[in-house]
């Protein structure tokens, strides 16, 4: 083949493909133009077909064909591949737009620019052996009560199974599987993976994807980290599991890695009579049922680069790896943490489960210009009289304090701002004294908002200012020192001012009448048990429902209030909702 | 009736140890399966709940109270500890620190304990971190065994023993009550009958499993 091309789209020629087989390649004007083809004609075969779906399949099997023969000259070879992957290229692209509606873009034009936007689906099963009745060994796909559960049994041994299909974009030829891997949990790190023997790789026969399997056995020492994929798991629990899937694609010169993300529920097997029923009822309603097979999408960006000496056959990086959950997450996060929504709720609750790690959570610093407006009138009038809180500050308050202003108001709203140079001194000379919660307040660094850039690192500039402060304000206030809970509170206030000025205002929230929280923290705890009884008659007066319910299962505010109140209500909500508290905390107060 | 909810009796158990040993981790590990590196720290008290089987037939649902490690939280645990009867006392096996003052955990829970009687274990955690250990497993044996109480060392990270370590201490209490050394009592939320055994017996203090051993006449004596 030296010559393998396509009519373009939105013309009569849309349906038509041609390649020619003749050898004299030199005398061949190659022109890409449907017209020149039918010229050409005793040189060419040419096709029609209406189905695009199968000249995809079609010209990959060529592409596939191609890469194979080795004793080609390499050149040649190479260019032959690329003019097929045109042709592929074009037809995806015609594809897509059959798909998509709204496809008004040429698709001409698509031919001839390179859009690395790759997808590939994926089909993930895990089979578990069984001894059937004729004492034979079979694996047979084990149940899956939910669609992204898996029921596996402990002890028995397993395969994994995943087949990898590309679904757009320009073809890549998969040339081999590097590695599957296997890790309890998800988010893992690549040392947390375990290696699963591979049994078999290689192309399916209708050459459109890939199948690796790989071999667990539980049992092995290999997977003697792995407790939590071989042992029963609580009742109504889930265990996340993930497998990782490295495939050498020609052209890329590393592996790439596929991480697909399920959860599993262990069970003990033939403990007792009705874990064996339930197992009876599965199977049996398993073959009735249609059961969908667990799918994973992954989108994947990549860029044309030249070759290097190191990597001659490179012709692509990878830019981008996402499956579809993680994007799902990632848009679920940003969802979750836009200002905008704040009343609506995720109707699913397929990620409660999910651990909170306080600090999480992203805040829109975007503000209308209007609301901008309108507060800067505000502080116009405030910043010429402290003392005075501007009429119509409270309607802007509880609308929410536009991210970038939040520093100043706050400041504003708690007065904090007076005798400046005065509190700057004695926040220096505390720092000079010695703490004797020192090694508590080193214990907390790390567990304050480490889901937040500025937090996160440890001995970075986060800690290190949330250290000054939580230890200066332990040794001011004698009483009270350093009690666990206090660091959310500087954490939110580090976020927005330095660390002199966040003193202040940490100083004026302990201090002030108006808010006094040091009383909260005071040994007794009084004060936190009179918040309780007073929650408690809130919950009673507005939430009746609850209240009821609670009382049934005699659940009592203290057994889940102490943090909320102990943090003021920062380390279990997403960020934008704590700055709103803090905003109406310092408006209002308790 | 014999739903998943049902359980014979409930125990309440409290852990207590210095800060950062792991009890809220042991606690997450043991009761929803999973690990955070490094989670909030407790303020105050926190709350969970598991049913444990301690038996085949006999369902225990165990209400475990997590505490603040914090000195200064102390007033306020202190008031969990009457209506407990289990005490789990942590410390950390990578600080030896902690294991020191697991002592005056165990002097604090017996005095305020009292006069109920309770079941003690000592958990030593985070043995996954083998290279970093500071208190071998025979010095923590030999606290155990010199103050008469059960002894078991966890990684909550790995969840290596720490479905044992709640099932080893539910036993002991279940065999103390089925003995009789331990009751029922109004006014002590330590050891409840569940909704399922109320039904059968209401008023009654106890009904063990009836083939295991007699019922013990002296059981209602203190």
């Amino acid at each position: 083949i030296i010559f393998c091309a396509r009519g373009p789209s939105n013309s009569p020629l849309a349906c038509c493909w041609a390649f020619t087989t003749s050898r004299r390649s030199t005398s061949i004007n190659q022109n890409l133009n449907g017209k020149t083809q039918q010229e050409i004609l005793y040189q060419c075969q040419i096709f029609r077909c209406e189905n695009q779906d199968a000249i995809y399949r079609i010209l990959l099997s060529f592409s596939n064909a191609f890469r194979r023969t080795t004793n080609n000259p390499p050149s040649n070879a190479r260019r032959t591949t690329s003019l097929i992957s045109h042709a592929i290229q074009a037809t995806v692209s015609q594809l897509q737009q059959q798909t998509s509606l709204n496809g008004s873009q040429s698709s001409a034009t698509q031919q001839q620019m390179f859009d690395g936007a790759i997808k590939f689906r994926c089909f993930f099963d895990i089979k578990e052996e069984n001894i059937d009745s004729k004492g034979n060994l079979t694996f047979n796909s084990v149940s899956r009560p939910e669609k992204n559960v898996f029921n596996l049994r402990k002890n028995h041994r397993k395969s994994v199974n995943v087949i990898l299909q590309q679904i757009r974009g320009t073809p890549m030829n998969i040339d081999r599987c590097f590695g599957l891997l296997l890790a309890q949990g998800r988010n893992v790190r690549a040392s947390d993976m375990q290696l699963l023997d591979l049994e078999t790789m290689g192309k399916a026969d209708d050459n459109r994807s890939y199948v690796v399997k790989g071999y667990w056995n539980p049992l092995s020492r290999a997977f003697k980290d792995l407790i939590h994929l071989n042992e029963e798991t609580p009742k109504g629990a889930r265990v996340f599991l993930t497998v990782g899937l490295d495939i050498v694609i020609n052209g890329i010169s590393e592996p790439v890695r596929f991480l697909i993300e399920a959860k599993a529920r262990i069970i003990e097997t033939g403990r007792s009579s009705d874990t064996a029923s339930q197992d009876i009822g599965d199977t049996i309603w398993s073959s009735f049922k249609k059961v969908t097979q667990f799918t994973e999408e992954f989108d994947m960006i990549v860029k044309q680069v030249s070759p290097t000496s190191s990597h001659p056959d490179q012709i692509y990086e990878v830019v981008s790896l996402e499956s579809k959950t993680e994007a799902e997450r990632r848009s679920k996060l940003q969802r979750l943490s836009s200002t905008t929504r704040t009343n609506k709720t995720t109707g699913d609750d397929d990620e409660s489960d999910e651990m909170i790690i306080s600090g999480f959570g992203h805040v829109s610093k975007e503000c209308d210009a209007d609301v901008l407006n309108n507060w800067n009138e505000i502080l116009m009038k405030w910043r010429k009289n402290y003392s005075e809180r501007p009429s119509g500050l409270q309607n802007l308050v509880r609308k929410g304090v536009p991210e970038a202003l939040r520093g100043e108001v706050w400041q504003l709203l708690a007065g904090s701002v007076t005798n400046e140079k005065e509190m700057i001194d004695t926040y220096r000379l505390l720092l000079t004294k010695e703490s004797s919660s020192d090694r508590i307040i080193i214990n907390d660094l790390n567990r304050t908002f480490p889901a937040h850039e500025y937090f996160k690192e440890q001995g970075g500039i986060g800690q290190e200012s949330l250290y000054k402060l939580s230890r200066a304000y332990s040794v001011r206030d004698d009483e009270v020192g350093y009690c666990q809970g206090v660091s959310f509170v500087i954490a939110t206030i580090l976020i927005h001012m330095p660390e002199e000025q966040a003193f202040m205002l940490l100083c004026k929230l302990m201090e002030d009448e108006r808010y006094l929280l040091r009383e909260m923290y005071k040994a007794n705890f009084e004060n936190l048990q009179m918040k309780f009884y007073q929650l408690n008659c809130l919950i009673e007066e507005h939430l009746p429902d609850i209240y009821a319910h609670f009382y049934d299962l005699k659940v009592e505010c203290h057994m889940f209030a102490s943090q909320w109140f102990l943090t003021l209500f920062t380390a279990k909500f997403p960020l934008y909702l704590v700055f709103r508290i803090m905003d109406i905390f310092l408006y209002e107060v308790f | 009736m014999d739903n998943m909810y049902s359980y014979d009796y409930q125990f309440r158990l409290i852990v207590v140890g210095d800060s950062t040993v792991g009890k809220s981790s042991l606690l997450r590990s043991f009761c929803d399966g999973v690990f955070s590196q490094d989670p909030d720290p407790t303020v105050g008290v926190d709350f969970n709940v598991r049913i444990v089987e301690v038996k085949p037939g006999v369902k225990v649902k165990l209400q475990l109270w997590d505490t603040a490690g914090q000195e200064r939280f102390r007033s306020i645990t202190r008031a969990y500890y009457r209506n407990s009867v289990g005490v789990l006392l942590i410390y950390d096996t990578t600080n030896y620190v902690s294991f020191t003052h697991v002592t005056s955990w165990l002097n604090e829970a017996r005095a305020q304990i009292q006069p109920y009687h309770s079941v003690f274990l000592l958990v030593g955690t985070k043995i996954d971190r083998e290279s970093e250990r500071q208190v071998t497993t025979e010095e923590g044996k030999a606290f155990a065994d010199f103050h008469n109480i059960s002894f078991i060392e966890t990684s909550s990270k790995s969840s290596l023993y720490v479905q044992e370590a709640f099932t080893m201490i539910a036993r002991e209490i279940y065999d103390m009550l089925t003995e009789g050394r331990i009751h029922v009592q109004s006014g002590w939320d330590g050891v409840k009958t569940g909704p399922k055994s109320a039904n059968s017996n209401q008023s009654q203090p106890i009904e063990i499993a009836q083939n295991v051993q007699p019922r013990r006449n002296g059981c209602c004596s203190s």
